[in-house]
């Protein structure tokens, strides 16, 4: 049997997940990275996409993130600080899609330069992340 | 001597506020558990962040950050007023406002002006008072602060620091102590002080030696501004637990305080009542009196 790592998925606001895994792969900022136990301790930058945790019964559990590090203890211990994440069952698509447009029609109404677009552009950002990993 | 239905009619009145009072501080107890427990929540991030900040400041210890430098000279600062949307709630919102006010008119002295992020229909009405116009202020957040609200003010903080528009960001909030006290926060958020990464780095202790991808720069780089926003969004939080604990404190008094003067009006209504009723007897004792004569 594989030796098992302890996963927790944390974002600003709280802890998303916590749980034991055989692998845990993250979406680094430059490919994918998967995890066994015995990993060297290593602190990456994320970029975004999905991650996966095979859990003991190899299920698999999604989830989807943007941004943010993960951080590997040398006792087995992975932390992923995600800045958004959310459970990929969790998503549903039809409240997704009327918040992008939405959103869209919010950048749109601001023009060229109104305040707050950046914030918003990042909003639509993780909206349309979300929506990508959804239809996979 | 106040007349009997005047008094009947005060202690009706304050009995009702009474209640009122008592119903806010039930609420309000109500609110702190949800409030401390989103304290709590944040916590988990914001402990790895520091220990990993700490990992990476002892690799990357001469780096130079645009939120790490000092500027030379102080032009403009930026203060972030955490006050709530209600009242109600004692010296909650006048105690922060007052420090930003004092700060105002210290940095105005020096002719350095000041721009105000005001969090909070509270402050945003203040200022107005002032004829002070924030450059960016939040409404109805204050008892619920979401991640995206830290976010963009940790934005817009960090792009007019680097940009070198403002030399100094300060937020000043309401820590809550514990679920009946405050203490007045004034911290500094930016340039990020130097001894923030050294005692990050000594609290982490000479744990794993992590290695870090793509380098201990770059990652610096990317975990400061994340640590602006944890510092702010904490800050939101922290203030929305401790508005509950001050609101609740305050009600407690309030309802206290019509108990007692229940109890005093009471008291003299009594005493009128029998004045009113020894009078009477006076009275018809004088009158059986006169006729017997």
């Amino acid at each position: 049997m594989a030796q098992m790592l302890t996963c927790d998925i944390v974002t600003p606001e709280k802890k998303i997940a916590s749980f034991e895994a055989s692998m845990v792969v993250v979406p680094a900022y430059d490919g994918e990275m998967g995890i066994l136990s015995k990993h060297a301790p290593i602190v990456t930058v994320l970029g975004n996409g999905s991650v996966r945790c095979t859990l003991e019964n190899n299920e698999v559990e999604r989830f989807v993130i943007d941004g943010g590090y993960v951080q590997v203890g040398n006792d087995d211990k992975v932390i992923v600080l995600a800045d958004r994440a959310v459970k990929l069952s969790e998503i549903d698509p039809a409240a997704l899609a009327t918040q992008i447009s939405e959103l869209e029609q919010q950048i749109a109404a601001l023009g060229e330069e109104g305040t707050g677009k950046a914030f918003l552009e990042t909003q639509l950002n993780w909206a349309r992340i979300q929506e990508r990993m959804a239809s996979r | 001597m106040a007349n009997l239905r005047d008094i009947k009619k005060r202690i009706n009145s304050v009995q009702s506020t009474k209640q009122i009072t008592r119903t806010m501080e039930m609420v309000a107890t109500a609110k702190i558990r949800r409030s401390t427990a989103r304290v709590q929540a944040a916590t988990p991030y914001s402990d790895s962040m520091m220990e990993m900040l700490g990992g990476v400041a002892s690799h990357a210890a001469s780096v130079e950050h645009p939120l790490l430098a000092v500027h030379p000279e102080e032009k403009r600062v930026l203060v972030i007023a955490v006050v709530s949307d209600r009242g109600l709630a004692g010296g909650f919102n006048s105690n922060i406002l007052r420090i930003v006010d004092k700060y105002h008119a210290l940095k105005a002295e020096q002719d350095i002006p000041v721009d105000i992020i005001a969090c909070g229909k509270k402050g945003i009405a203040y200022f107005h008072y002032r004829h002070i116009e924030p450059v960016l202020s939040y409404v109805d957040l204050s008892a619920d602060p979401t991640i995206e609200q830290a976010r963009e003010i940790a934005q817009f903080a960090i792009e007019k620091y680097s940009a070198g528009e403002v030399d100094e960001v300060r937020v000043v909030y309401n820590h809550a102590r514990n679920a009946a006290d405050q203490d007045i926060m004034d911290e500094k958020v930016l340039p990020i002080e130097a001894n923030v990464l050294a005692t990050a780095s000594d609290e982490a202790g000479p744990q794993a030696q992590y290695e870090f991808e793509p380098s201990p720069t770059e990652v610096l780089t990317r975990l400061l501004p994340a640590y602006v926003e944890t510092r702010i969004y904490h800050a939101l939080v922290d203030s929305a637990a401790a508005e509950q604990g001050a609101r609740r404190k305050a009600m407690k008094a309030a309802t206290d305080n019509a108990e007692e003067m229940v109890s005093t009006l009471t008291r003299s209504y009594n005493r009128a009542r029998q004045a009113a009723i020894t009078t009477e007897i006076n009275e018809i004792v004088g009158g059986a009196a006169a006729l017997e004569e």
